[in-house]
């Protein structure tokens, strides 16, 4: 493997590799999930580097990796207080949503991401992600009893 | 307390300020350790594989094929017996082609091996309309003969799910499996890579690790996909990596459940069998419940009010009305299945504005908590 050549790659993939992998795992089984799909890419360097969409791609082989394991508490490690401004319900409303809510709201209103972003991570139209967060979003409300217009 | 959208981004800018990033040494490391893991591993796979075979004993006298039940093992309640019951396999989009119906509706007997590929080729789009996004329903027939042993003339049902690299796809006919065997072990391009293995008594062909992508470029792979090729009792199994089939063959051996044991995805084949559906892709809660025909499209989403537990849209072969768009929707109660009847009506009328369609009168017929959708609209050209 060419070290340099892959820490680029790594420094390009990784932070957004590791935001949609928290979002759909949680903290620590996500991080686990981003340290396999790197590593994937580091047995199958010559095809992880010809990859059109590799965020994506790594994303599904984090996801697939990781899949059969136990989910750990979706959220924060660190105690609740730390979050006044944050419902506490918040964490175990989001880890209610099916997946793909989940990451769709994450990434759209958690971390700014345009819904042709995460279309492109997830490998559906950014319609049906809109559609994701438009539904991710009207369960949260409904479970911490927001107002639509809060 | 901040709105909602805002209490987001500190849970988010929280949650990620305590995940540190990974690192390429840490990445190396874990590359470098794994052979060090190897000698665990083999000592554990040892351990695995003789209570297996243990086990694989009692099965044989214990187990049998997860058929669902009498009368179903050709229909669509068979076909998702084959389907483990995932988070992955509940958001993906499971397409089913149902050749041997097809045929069945149409009266056309099964090709001989006298017909030409150009035969075959025409067979498959007479009774299934060119729609098939499957690979299998793609390739050229003696292209698949040359690699994997078969085609569509031993097929009866083709069923697909999942996303690559984890896509996964279960054929299911009257296969010969020293067909298969003599063309995967003479097969030019592949046979260098081929290992036999076993997985909880199942024997399947393997070729490369899973998901990679290999030098070996050919007709039916492409650009050098590994797979693994497995025949359990009537199915054919591909995919291209352990995990999607080793979850497949539990689930055909009730190891683990499938989607048929969900009772409202399986009220959803029940209807798609009483419907004699031929084509068709269901949904569940997780994916957008699309109006659709299995081929790719992006219609107008169902509104939240209308949003089914499951769904299959599809459709059927009439002899004398032609092919008619169906759409099979799962609710909770017989109360929301009526209530849905408004706002599906005019989801499938925004549909046909967008495809442009012409005029049609579809009917809205609810039965107990499905609500079923036979529109003529959508008429594909008649077998």
């Amino acid at each position: 493997v060419d070290r340099e050549a892959f820490e680029r790659f790594v420094a390009d993939v990784e932070p957004r590799l590791r935001r949609a992998l928290v979002a759909l795992r949680g903290p620590e089984q996500g991080r686990d999930a981003v340290a396999e799909a790197l590593a994937w890419a580091w047995e199958h360097w010559d095809r992880a580097r010809a990859l059109d969409n590799p965020a994506g791609y790594l994303y599904r082989v984090g996801q697939s990796r990781t899949r059969w394991r136990r989910s750990p508490a979706w959220g924060p490690t660190a105690e609740p207080d730390r979050l006044p401004d944050v419902e506490p319900r918040l964490p175990a409303a989001l880890a209610a949503l099916s997946d793909r809510q989940r990451v769709s709201v994450f990434l759209v209103q958690g971390c700014g991401w345009s819904h042709v972003e995460v279309a492109g991570l997830l490998g559906i139209s950014a319609s049906s992600v809109a559609n994701h967060v438009a539904r991710g979003m009207a369960r949260l409300r409904a479970e911490l009893k927001v107002p639509v217009d809060a | 307390m901040p709105d909602l959208e805002q209490q987001l981004q500190r849970f988010a800018t929280a949650v990620l300020d305590d995940v540190e990033p990974v690192t390429v040494a840490e990445v190396a490391g874990m590359r470098r350790r794994r052979p060090g893991l190897v000698v665990v591993a083999v000592g554990v796979a040892a351990a695995v594989a003789l209570v297996a075979a243990v086990l694989v004993v009692r099965r044989q006298d214990t187990e049998e094929l997860n058929l669902v039940g009498p009368g179903s093992t050709t229909g669509w309640v068979g076909a998702l017996a084959a389907v483990p019951d995932t988070p992955e396999t509940r958001s993906s989009i499971i397409r089913l082609e149902d050749i041997g119906r097809a045929r069945a509706l149409t009266g056309r007997p099964v090709l001989g091996p006298e017909a030409s590929d150009d035969q075959v080729a025409g067979e498959e789009f007479l009774l299934l309309g060119g729609n098939s996004t499957s690979f299998f329903l793609n390739s050229v027939p003696a292209e698949l003969r040359a690699e994997l042993g078969f085609d569509s003339r031993e097929a009866d049902q083709v069923l697909e799910w999942g996303n690559p690299p984890g896509r996964m796809t279960v054929l299911r006919g009257r296969f010969d499996r020293a067909a298969i065997a003599t063309a995967v072990e003479t097969d030019r391009y592949w046979s260098g890579l081929l290992e036999e293995r076993e997985y909880g008594g199942v024997s399947f062909w393997s070729w490369g690790a899973d998901y990679a992508l290999n030098t070996v470029f050919s007709p039916i792979r492409g650009a050098g996909n590994s797979a693994r090729l497995a025949l359990v009792d009537d199915r054919v199994l591909w995919t291209a990596g352990d995990p999607e089939l080793e979850a497949t063959i539990d689930a055909l051996y009730r190891r683990r459940p499938s989607l048929a044991d969900d009772p409202d995805w399986r009220l959803a084949a029940e209807v798609a069998d009483e419907r004699s559906l031929v084509a068709g892709r269901f949904t569940g809660r997780e994916v957008p419940h699309g109006l659709c025909m299995p081929a790719p499209c992006d219609p107008p989403p169902l509104p939240e009010a209308a949003a089914p537990i499951v769904s299959v849209s599809g459709w059927t072969t009439r002899a004398e009305g032609g092919n008619r768009f169906v759409v099979i929707l799962v609710y909770p109660s017989e109360a929301e299945a009526e209530a849905a009847v408004d706002p599906v009506r005019r989801t499938m009328e925004e549909m046909r504005e967008a495809f442009q369609t012409p005029p049609a009168d579809p009917t809205f017929e609810v039965d107990g908590r499905v609500l079923v959708v036979d529109d003529s609209g959508m008429l594909l050209p008649p077998p």
